[in-house]
């Protein structure tokens, strides 16, 4: 998977990065909340996970960012031992999964077959919601040219989760 | 006996608690890594990251920013508990919590213990690089 790392802290970040890489994702970095909301629109990862408290952008408004986006994207949270308060906002806020410093890879690696599973869904989501949504341009089209007489377009709104 | 109850009480949260790393989170970061390069390559970052943290804290301390202080005391809790720098990890963790409470004398002290276990855990963070050679 394309994951983004949204981590202030150099060597918490290569620690992250070179975890994901053994377990074979690809790793983009951003050093701030700001930075990493420019890579999450240029590179659209399928997860990301993100400090707390970061310069700039914090956490949790960068969560709040992703989830007005249109797409999907498993969200994780990294929180410092003792802040089950902050993790508790961060679920609140948007986010799907949280993770604790000093990092545990083992609980990495089950927090991304989580995510693994999450966007996977999400992703036939989109295709059905695509599927849906020709299926309905080709009907309103149909119906315009009078071939499709009783036939009304398909709300497909209606079919897709909010 | 006589000597020990004469010392004067030591302030709280400066208690020398012992190591400066706990060598099992140590351990752990060097299993998972399974590159002692990159082991050396973290230590580096942390010890010059840690420094300059230090440096931030005495900044926000004298300008009154207690938000600055709240943030960059969490970094440093973040990183120095990856790396397994459990006093700094504590130290950081208590003036961050002094510093959502509001300006204390105590404050002062902290900073002041961090610089040192900053140090203490660099050097010792080294030893261990160097001693697994």
């Amino acid at each position: 998977m394309k994951i983004l790392v949204a981590e202030d802290d150099p060597a918490s970040l290569l620690i992250l990065r070179k975890a994901l890489q053994r377990l074979g994702h690809d790793c983009v970095a951003a050093r701030n909340g700001t930075e990493a909301w420019e890579q999450y629109l240029a590179r659209v990862p399928d997860v990301v996970i993100t400090d707390w408290m970061m310069p700039g952008m914090d956490g949790p408004e960068l969560i709040a960012r992703i989830r007005e986006a249109p797409r999907y994207c498993y969200v994780v949270i990294l929180t410092a031992l003792a802040e089950d308060a902050n993790a508790l906002e961060g679920m609140s806020a948007g986010a799907d999964g949280y993770l604790t410093k000093p990092l545990n890879r083992a609980e990495l690696e089950l927090s991304l077959v989580a995510a693994e599973r999450m966007t996977a869904l999400h992703r036939r989501l989109a295709e059905r919601e695509a599927e849906l949504e020709a299926v309905n341009a080709r009907l309103k089209k149909e119906s315009r040219r009078g071939l499709c007489l009783g036939v009304r377009p398909i709300d497909c709104a209606a079919f897709v989760p909010s | 006996v006589l000597g020990e109850w004469a010392q004067p009480p030591r302030p709280a949260g400066t208690d020398d608690a012992g190591a400066a790393i706990d060598p099992a989170v140590l351990g752990r970061l060097r299993v998972g890594l399974d590159d002692d390069e990159v082991l050396a390559e973290i230590v580096a970052l942390y010890s010059t990251d840690a420094a300059s943290r230090v440096a931030e804290l005495e900044l926000a301390l004298a300008a009154g920013d207690a938000e600055g202080l709240v943030r960059t005391a969490h970094t440093l809790k973040g990183s120095s508990s990856n790396v397994g720098a459990t006093q700094v990890t504590l130290l950081a963790q208590r003036l961050g919590d002094e510093a959502l409470d509001g300006e204390s004398d105590e404050m002062h002290l902290l900073v002041d213990r961090l610089r040192d276990e900053v140090t203490r855990a660099a050097s010792a963070l080294r030893a261990d690089l160097a001693a697994a050679v």
